[in-house]
């Protein structure tokens, strides 16, 4: 398998999750297509329509509700078309998340992102991590 | 199962200890050694937790079937994104069996080695699990 390409998914993963997700915005245009779609299973985030601007718009949902939070990546997994990266985020909630008033409580979620990648742009995005976890630390789920 | 690539063998893993539900198998299938992670049931270290949560798994949802829907992977390290139907039929996280049938998705990252399972992260959408059972969040 080609070398390169591996390294390509490799870097957009990290680029997607620990430079987009910890704010740097215009990574988003860079790195993903304007058709991407996104399925975020967590039964919690609203659905989002394709593209980019839908994904910085998300970004910037979880980044006003937790300013502070710091994303790093834990493990990669790569072939030549599609990326696995586990992630943990850590941040406090200061500001409301949806329906959810802030709460200034800390929290650190895990969650896993695969990539499908094409042409060396992101083209489709799932999206699963531990949602059920975040509202239990912020007191809101037993 | 030293024989198989580690996406065939992801394949069997799922279809044998998780749709057909042969615990009996377990050790075929994974290291005396495993470590599995998983944020709704914690971490397991080695075979024995591992066989008591696989087992509370079956007891509290059955049937249970996945689907893989993407597989990835090179060599020892593979990862598949999947889609689960069951029915909620034993207590599970301190709820009694509802009879609800649910459907959810998540994605796992492992790894092979010798042909038997040495590590397994899932991060599944355990909110979803809680909401379609009704479970008081």
């Amino acid at each position: 398998m080609n070398a390169f390409v591996l390294e390509t998914n490799q870097t957009l993963a990290q680029r997607y999750r620990a430079e987009l997700w910890n704010g740097r915005q215009e990574t988003a245009d860079e790195i993903t297509a304007p058709d991407c779609v996104f399925h975020v299973n967590d039964s919690f985030t609203p659905a989002l329509d394709p593209g980019p601007a839908a994904l910085k718009q998300l970004v910037v949902m979880y980044r006003t509700a937790f300013p502070d939070t710091s994303f790093s990546v834990e493990d990669l997994v790569v072939d030549a078309a599609k990326v696995v990266v586990r992630w943990r985020g850590n941040g406090t909630q200061q500001g409301a998340l949806g329906t959810i008033a802030a709460t200034g409580k800390s929290v650190s979620v895990t969650g896993i992102d695969l990539l499908h990648i094409k042409d060396g742009k992101v083209v489709a995005i799932w999206t699963n991590w531990d949602a059920l976890g975040l509202l239990k630390q912020l007191g809101l789920a037993a | 199962m030293s024989n198989l690539d580690s996406k065939d063998f992801g394949r069997q893993y799922i279809e044998v200890i998780w749709n057909q539900a042969q615990l009996h198998r377990l050790d075929e299938f994974t290291a005396p050694d495993v470590v599995r992670h998983d944020p709704a049931s914690g971490v397991q270290r080695g075979l024995e937790e591992f066989r008591v949560v696989v087992t509370a798994l079956h007891a509290a949802f059955s049937p249970m079937h996945f689907t893989i829907n993407w597989q990835l992977g090179e060599g020892d390290a593979a990862a598949h994104h999947w889609t689960v139907t069951g029915t909620h039929v034993g207590e599970f996280m301190g709820n009694a069996p509802t009879g609800k049938q649910f459907t959810l998705d998540g994605i796992s990252i492992y790894r092979v080695a010798d042909g038997k399972l040495v590590e397994e992260r899932a991060v599944w959408d355990a909110l979803g699990l809680v909401k379609q059972l009704g479970f008081t969040a």
